[in-house]
């Protein structure tokens, strides 16, 4: 039994990809649910990330562009949230972790199995024998008429 | 050596997808362990090859847990910010920008920690997870509207 290790995606994404909606470019604000954060679900689907923004934020136009059509309020907010990202964005593999995985992978490399090939186990369909034994015996009556007729 | 190479953007990217460091830890560990042990399968780019494995343990894990919060220390980590005030602010954004991403769906959530996580360009994440640059585009697009809603009247 073999994982599927070049599996593009898991079976998550065709459940996740149906809950995403197509985007909109309704503008505007909305009130927030007075939920908690936590318990609240996603309205995917409101749009309130303006394209410019994007764009902004895909590095495709300068922070100027932006602020004199979008809220400062939103940049700002942007901008904080980067902030953090940035930090995330350094963060690197803890030294200790390295060190478990390195004391995990097993000592010998792994090697595919080669045994000589009269030790390996033979399987043949029965369809398969019977064509052969035709043809076996198609074969001794073509040698067979052959020495008889000389 | 080759885990020293690779390790980094594959933790930031199980830490994003997680929210959890024991968790990135797990997922990391297993994801090795399977590319060493299948390393004859490898087609392609090793790289790419190993991110998928590491991609599709978090799935697994996110299809198999229901998280409502979880955060990460970082002792090791730089804080990079200045003050004691600005290091408070910034552990309360972390705590509610992971319970936010956590509210995210899985296809989501990746595309956003590939692009702003893991630093990513569209191209490269195209062809990574094998989809088209617009796709992605549209996914992490989803996920600022998302946060956007989420977060804005606390912290615009």
């Amino acid at each position: 039994m073999h994982d599927d290790l070049n599996a593009q995606n898991g079976p998550e994404s065709d459940r996740s990809s149906a809950r995403e909606t197509p985007g909109r470019s309704q503008r505007g604000r909305q009130e927030l649910p007075s939920s908690p954060l936590s318990d609240r679900e996603v309205p995917i689907g409101v749009a309130r990330t303006s394209d410019l923004v994007n764009a902004w934020l895909d590095g495709d136009i300068a922070e100027s562009q932006v602020m004199g059509t979008e809220s400062a309020r939103t940049v700002e907010f942007w901008k904080r949230l980067d902030r953090d990202l940035a930090v995330r964005r350094m963060m690197t593999t803890p030294a200790h972790v390295q060190q478990k995985i390195m004391d995990a992978l097993p000592e010998t490399a792994p090697s595919a199995s080669v045994s000589p090939w009269w030790e390996r186990t033979l399987s043949v369909s029965p369809i398969a024998v019977a064509a052969a034994a035709a043809g076996l015996l198609a074969l001794g009556a073509v040698v067979g008429a052959s020495v008889r007729g000389r | 050596m080759l885990i020293g190479r690779y390790s980094d953007p594959l933790y930031r990217h199980a830490l994003g997808m997680t929210g959890s460091p024991d968790v990135a830890e797990d997922i990391l560990q297993m994801s090795f362990i399977k590319a060493y042990q299948h390393l004859a399968e490898v087609r392609g780019r090793f790289d790419a090859w190993v991110f998928r494995i590491v991609a599709n343990g978090c799935k697994d894990w996110l299809k198999n847990i229901r998280r409502t919060h979880l955060s990460y220390d970082e002792d090791d980590q730089p804080s990079g910010y200045a003050t004691p005030e600005e290091d408070l602010d910034r552990t309360e954004l972390r705590s509610d920008l992971d319970r936010a991403l956590a509210a995210l769906a899985p296809s989501l959530r990746e595309a956003f920690v590939m692009k702003h996580v893991e630093g990513r360009s569209y191209e490269e994440m195209a062809d990574l997870l094998g989809t088209t640059v617009g796709a992605l585009k549209m996914r992490v697009h989803r996920a600022r509207e998302a946060l956007q809603v989420l977060l804005e009247e606390k912290y615009a």
